[in-house]
């Protein structure tokens, strides 16, 4: 009774599941996924069809495929774009913005590592982007810098450069003492240590921050869109077509820049996965 | 019931099987701590010592794990008298809960087993005078040094009572001053509760200062060596400089020295 | 008097440093004049915040109704959440996956699919709000709930210790300093969502407001909005860091 009792308690201690990726089942489990979400898409289908839902409510999943149809299989005048090229052009910008405010945050939050009265003299300023929401700021931005694609990067570079700034400061300050005194018996040259020490202890903290931030990156550069008179992102569209009643383009709109979404954030983490494997990061 | 053998080991074998792996951890171990005695183990490192604790503790091995043989605390098998609360444990880090004061981190295992709240009091309260803790009640862990937390956390083992002591390298982490003060502390503790202690350790010296009897292990294969039993006085401290407790040193190195080849 | 400048003098260096910065616009503006489309005068927006203060702050409470709920149901649904499924694998890895997912929508998509279902009132931005918030709050109470240092979990099981007291005596207290954090941070998503949402459409709110005078190319009125929101969110962010203090006392950092 105690051996049982005790083997309970002892699962319920058991954390490796977290962790764990049985292989078998595997391909049994993407089935059934698979099998779930064709049976979720019939039931939608004949649960609308049946209540009458109006279509400005929830689309049928026909609905969706009409519009697919439309949008994408039958012949378009060549200037015309279709949402799939409209949310890829988002998703181009995204990228931009994200490569630049890593490059740009990781050099913000190395100065900020320097001394604790850079960071309390600017840290309200980063405070206040977080703070202030980017659509309120973003007319005040246009208003400065026009309402061109510079203004766009700026606002998804100011939205998401505070949280890698503080990760990147953050994994400075905590570089055991014992490793930069280490590097420090053997030059005095700056460029030197953060060569060895700072920027290899970077890459973990950079690559997990990178996953955190990339959905912030698409969404700040569909936030951009809104107030900006570009044509050919995918944000606009989305209003428009939320404000014509056009609900299935907005349905689609919304699956694929979610899809892209996602597979950025999947792309991130086997990007993680390949390179802690590879060069065998441990943990200080 | 009194049972004059408070461990009582017979042919135990462990073995690590599974993952591809087929690992001899412990190979036929027997020996007996009567009641009441100090005991030492030492050995070599990947002679199965942690397996050996876990074993004796009660606490779960990892699922690869496979043990024969027969083991009695107080007669009863290791998780039954763990669950009647007849061991107590101290590990080589403290691990005291960083949000609870001393008094709350001695009486966290009353608290889980379920005693009154005024019994709690008072045992909190004894067990402060015992390990001559009066005074720090109120502190937190961050605030105590190394030292006195595995106090508190030998404190927190004798919270409920128990008849058995398992301790695995307590003292491991702390400076020679103090590793000499907490020996002489446990030595204090063990001749005013008259508890069975079985005590894991690396250093020679501190098992020859502490124990009645040593337990030296060896690997490949993971037997016991030899069983040394140290008959000097209490307090150790007055016949630390003797050339009998030197030669108790020599002689265990020289048998650990055999079990490492 | 010098302690108290000593133990603060970071947060006066920011605080100064914010003012500085201010005095420095102000006089900039008034010895270069910018076209008023493009930058507005400290001094103006501080009239234009006295002289609507009204419409302004009706419009902010508004707002608040809608972040305030949905930032709190949105925590305590996600921490019980974790309560619940922590100790059952393929629940727990259900949900995250899930979360994951629902998580991988921008939130402007978000916005309007649930805005097509509920329309845009009141209820819809609390319900957005408690969705954003609800995930990371729930991922990071589940990475706590899970983790335990191995000699915990032998000093436990050696007490025979029940799931229940686990939980409550060291499970909980343990996760509370991430737990607090992240309920910390989410007041500013919070925020950021309630707003951004008001955009698509909404019966009042402060998003509305300045998304209207923006229009027509009102821009006082839209830094007025700003102010007011950058004052709300500094008393919201600060006021949950002081209860965190005082729910968590032991925390170092």
């Amino acid at each position: 009774m105690t051996l049982r009792k005790n083997q309970k308690l002892k699962k319920a201690l058991n954390t490796d599941f977290m962790y764990k990726r049985p292989n078998r089942s595997f391909f049994l489990r993407t089935f059934i996924t698979v099998l779930i979400v064709i049976l979720v898409i019939v039931i939608w289908e004949i649960v609308i069809e049946h209540f009458n839902i109006p279509k400005r409510i929830l689309p049928k999943p026909s609905d969706l495929y009409h519009f697919f149809q439309r949008e994408f299989l039958t012949v378009h005048s060549s200037r015309y774009q279709t949402v799939l090229t409209k949310s890829l052009y988002s998703f181009r910008d995204a990228l931009f913005g994200f490569s630049i405010a890593l490059v740009l945050g990781s050099i913000l939050g190395i100065i900020l590592s320097l001394k604790r009265g850079i960071y309390a003299i600017l840290f309200p300023f980063l405070f206040l982007t977080q703070l202030v929401p980017v659509p309120a700021l973003a007319p005040v931005v246009a208003a400065i810098l026009g309402y061109g694609y510079s203004t766009k990067i700026f606002i998804i570079v100011l939205f998401i450069i505070f949280p890698i700034a503080i990760a990147v400061r953050n994994t400075v300050l905590n570089i055991p003492e014992n490793y930069s005194q280490l590097l420090h018996t053997y030059t005095t040259k700056k460029y030197i240590t953060f060569k060895y020490l700072v920027l290899p202890s970077l890459v973990p903290t950079l690559l997990s921050v990178m996953k955190i931030v990339c959905t912030a990156s698409i969404v700040a550069t569909i936030i951009a869109e809104l107030p900006l008179s570009v044509k050919e992102g995918i944000g606009k569209d989305i209003y428009n077509s939320f404000n014509n009643q056009m609900i299935p383009r907005v349905w689609v709109s919304v699956i694929l820049i979610s899809i892209i979404s996602l597979l950025f954030f999947k792309a991130l983490s086997y990007l993680e996965k390949y390179i802690t494997t590879k060069y065998k990061y441990g943990e200080f | 019931m009194e049972n004059s053998k408070a461990i009582h080991i017979d042919s135990l074998s462990a073995l690590f099987d599974g993952n591809g792996k087929h690992l001899k951890v412990l190979e036929n171990i027997n020996f007996t701590v009567s009641s009441g005695s100090f005991v030492s183990i030492i050995g070599p490192s990947g002679c199965g010592k942690s397996t050996l604790f876990r074993l004796i503790s009660g606490l779960p091995t990892k699922d690869t794990c496979k043990a024969e043989g027969k083991i009695r605390v107080n007669g009863k098998k290791p998780e039954t008298a763990s669950k009647d609360r007849e061991i107590g444990l101290v590990l080589q880090k403290p691990t005291l809960l960083e949000w609870r004061t001393v008094s709350g981190n001695m009486q966290l295992p009353l608290e889980i087993m379920g005693y009154s709240k005024g019994s709690i009091e008072k045992k909190v309260s004894d067990l402060l005078k015992l390990l001559d803790l009066q005074g720090y009640e109120k502190y937190r862990p961050s605030e105590l040094s190394g030292g006195m937390q595995q106090k508190v956390s030998i404190g927190r083992a004798l919270a409920y009572n128990p008849d058995l002591l398992l301790m695995d390298e307590p003292f491991a982490a702390l400076d020679e001053i103090n590793r000499r003060k907490m020996n002489n502390e446990i030595i204090n503790i063990w001749k005013k509760t008259k508890k069975t202690i079985l005590f894991v350790t690396h250093s020679i010296e501190e098992a020859v200062y502490l124990s009645q009897k040593v337990i030296i292990l060896r690997n490949k294969p993971s037997t016991i060596h030899k069983i040394v039993n140290i008959d000097l006085e209490y307090p150790r401290s007055k016949v630390q400089n003797s050339s009998k407790y030197f030669k108790y040193i020599k002689e265990i190195r020289e048998y650990l020295n055999e079990a490492s080849i | 008097m010098k302690r108290v400048f000593k133990t603060y003098k970071y947060v006066l260096l920011s605080v100064s440093s914010l003012i500085l910065f201010i005095i420095l616009w102000e006089i900039f503006l008034n010895i270069f004049h910018v076209s008023r489309i493009v930058l507005i005068k400290p001094s103006e927006i501080l009239a234009t915040c006295i002289r609507d203060f009204d419409i302004l702050s009706k419009e902010m409470l508004y707002t608040v109704s809608e972040i305030i709920p949905g930032w709190f149901i949105g925590s305590l649904m996600g921490i019980l959440c974790a309560v619940i499924m922590y100790r059952n694998e393929k629940l727990s890895k259900g949900f995250v996956t899930t979360s994951v997912l629902i998580n991988a929508i921008p939130l402007i998509a978000l916005t309007a699919i649930i805005g097509g279902i509920m329309g845009t009132n009141r209820d819809q931005k609390i319900l957005l709000v408690s969705l954003i918030v609800f995930f990371p709050v729930f991922i990071t109470t589940l990475s706590q709930l899970t983790s335990i240092d191995q000699g915990h979990k032998d000093l436990l099981l050696s007490y025979s210790a029940k799931p229940k007291d686990i939980l409550f005596k060291v499970l909980l207290p343990k996760s509370l300093p991430a737990l607090t954090n992240i309920v910390k941070v989410s007041c500013i998503t919070a925020i950021f969502t309630a707003v951004t949402s008001e955009f698509f459409g909404g019966y009042g709110g402060i998003g509305i407001f300045i998304l209207s005078k923006k229009g027509l190319y009102n821009l006082e009125l839209v830094w007025a909005g700003i102010f007011f929101i950058a004052v709300f969110g500094t008393i919201f962010y600060f006021t949950v860091e002081f209860l965190q203090k005082k729910l968590v006392p032991w925390q170092e950092s």
